[in-house]
């Protein structure tokens, strides 16, 4: 497992294209709680009214709040992530890197798992950089609480770190079946965008709530739920549902099987 | 020595396309063994099929005497068709892939870069390599875990003279270690000059095996006839190991396998009853034999 991890990492740090899509993913995550707070300065400057104005509140970073505030604003930039990706794994077939790994002895399994264990990795590390960049932010401007508090909404950091690998390993079977890197980020761009498109029709007009639910990414952005509306006092759910939960986990099976399968059947 | 790789009907059909065809094959172990064969006749086919890439049809093999497998293939070095690599790293970071895939450490490197006089070059990227260098390169790749066996396709495809005769002085001196080595080529000259024996494919069919040098430069074919020339015919078609029989103009020109002759198949004759009347053995060199096998179509 371990030598599995090591060879992609070979593989990914000479790369340009990881060090840029990873580097602009993490500035973009950077940018985000800093405009938040611009913006929010802004907003109580001008807006607010004398007697409600108090130093240093923005509710954006509040503990508790913070977790899934955060998570669920990061999801949005995970298409970096999952461009990475496809680039990462279609060009072994379009450079037939994939071939030749096999002819050096790798087999088709270890090739996929090589890939998933990747994606592994870095969800881990990107949740890890979320939960450090929550503590900084929520350190410097939430309202102090306790520890006990102050963790008590960290499963969305779990729920992130599902979220990124099922989007990512979406995109390695995506990369599995079209093979061609610039032809694959683009149907992969191009499906999230129909989607989108087909989820709207599908949950608001025909009002088909479970299906809207079990697409791909769509379920992947549900276990997440929108954390924006307690500010205009609407409830919010602030627990993981099982069936999100299932329905994100059977992605995941969904995906790695199916990319074995394609990996086993097909020549290189 | 043993047995290096031995296939079973090994067949691979692409669509109605036939591109290897029930091969029979068994490569002993220690030679540098040539698999000859023009363009399509399913040289890589076969190859990729071994080396676990190309799914097959129909048939099996085994390495080694019965290995198989991705553990196996950590044991050989291959090429095929044309050197691969990423080709914004260098030979370096590349080689290191190759080792962790082979699950071997890279105390090698060193040794088999300066083996292909690449080491200079190592921290360059594999793109700007020149068509040699690449496929320098990719045999030093191959040799990087001390493999028990080499598989080369075409590796000197494309080369110029300079460039051809330094790869073959490195499969010469691989050869020299003891080590194993198939040689995929369409070239009968680059087979001639390196390899022990050999196969010629055609279409995916397997249609001379047998040694290069002192056999193969006399490969028996053989001019018969008889007064009862149907009966004859019969007779040669029925011959085991008889490849092929053409009328000629006086009788028939039988191909014979490797390591028959004209007693063997006089004495096989009679056996089943036939008298000859002619029987003349031709001389045959590989380079006629070859064009023969290849532009029959
Ligand atoms: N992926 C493929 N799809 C369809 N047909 C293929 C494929 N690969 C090879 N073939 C066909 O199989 C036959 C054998 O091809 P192969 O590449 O094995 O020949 P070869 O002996 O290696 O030729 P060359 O000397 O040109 O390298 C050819 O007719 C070829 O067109
Ligand atoms: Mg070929």
């Amino acid at each position: 497992m371990i030598r599995l991890i090591q060879l992609e990492w070979l593989k990914a740090k000479p790369a340009r294209f990881f060090w840029v899509l990873l580097l602009l993913f993490m500035a973009l995550m950077i940018s985000v709680p800093i405009s938040v707070q611009g913006l929010s300065d802004w907003i109580i400057k001008n807006f607010l009214p004398e007697n409600l104005k108090l130093d240093n509140v923005n509710l954006f970073y509040d503990f508790q709040d913070i977790w899934q505030n955060f998570t669920f604003v990061f999801q949005y930039f995970t298409v970096f992530l999952g461009t990475l990706i496809i680039i990462h794994v279609a060009r072994e077939f379009s450079l037939k890197t994939a071939r030749q790994n096999i002819i050096d002895g790798l087999s088709k399994s270890e090739f996929v798992w090589s890939k998933v264990l990747f994606i592994g990795f870095i969800a881990l590390l990107v949740t890890l950089f979320v939960a450090v960049l929550a503590l900084v932010f929520g350190g410097l401007f939430s309202p102090p609480v306790g520890s006990a508090l102050m963790f008590e909404n960290v499963h969305f950091l779990g729920a992130y770190f599902i979220h990124l690998v099922q989007d990512m390993l979406f995109a390695m079977f995506v990369a599995m079946l079209v093979r061609k890197p610039g032809i694959a980020v683009v149907v992969y761009l191009f499906y999230a965008w129909l989607e989108s498109f087909a989820y709207l029709v599908i949950k608001h007009a025909l009002g088909w709530d479970l299906v809207a639910k079990l697409l791909p990414n769509a379920s992947t952005k549900g276990l997440i739920h929108t954390p924006m509306y307690k500010y205009v006092l609407q409830p919010v759910q602030t627990f993981i549902s099982w069936e999100d939960l299932v329905i994100s986990l059977g992605y995941i099976g969904v995906f790695i099987a199916l990319s074995m399968w394609i990996m086993k059947k097909r020549d290189l | 020595m043993g047995i290096l790789l031995e296939t079973n009907k090994l067949t691979k059909h692409y669509g109605k396309l036939t591109a290897v065809n029930q091969l029979d094959l068994k490569i002993e172990e220690g030679q540098v063994f040539g698999m000859l064969g023009p363009n399509g006749s399913g040289k890589t086919t076969t190859l990729g099929m071994v080396l676990g890439v190309t799914e097959r049809s129909s048939g099996d093999f085994t390495w080694f005497g019965g290995e198989n497998g991705p553990e196996t293939r950590k044991k050989i070095g291959a090429i095929l068709e044309r050197p691969i690599f990423f080709p914004g790293y260098s030979a370096v970071e590349n080689l290191k892939i190759v080792a962790k895939i082979k699950g071997i450490n890279t105390t090698n490197m060193e040794h088999v870069l300066r083996m292909v006089q690449l080491y200079e070059r190592r921290n360059d990227r594999f793109g700007a390599y020149s068509l040699g260098m690449k496929q320098r390169l990719a045999i030093a790749a191959a040799m990087l875990c001390d493999p028990k066996a080499l598989i080369l396709d075409e590796p000197t495809n494309g080369l110029d003279p300079e460039g051809i005769a330094q790869i073959r002085e490195i499969i010469v001196n691989i050869a020299g270690m003891g080590k194993s080595i198939i040689l995929a080529s369409h070239l009968l000259d680059e087979v001639q000059k390196v390899c022990s024996s050999c196969i010629i494919l055609r279409k995916g069919e397997l249609v001379f095996q047998g040694a290069v040098s002192a056999d193969m430069g006399t490969s028996k074919r053989v001019e018969v006839d008889a007064p009862e020339q149907d009966l004859l015919r019969e007779a040669l078609k029925n011959t085991p190991f008889v490849l092929d029989v053409e009328v000629s103009k006086q009788g028939f020109l039988v191909s014979l396998e490797a390591g028959q002759d004209a007693f063997t198949l006089n004495k096989y004759l009679q056996d089943q009853g036939m008298v000859l009347s002619h029987l003349q053995t031709l001389k045959k060199s590989l380079e006629e034999q070859f064009l023969e096998i290849v532009n029959k179509s």
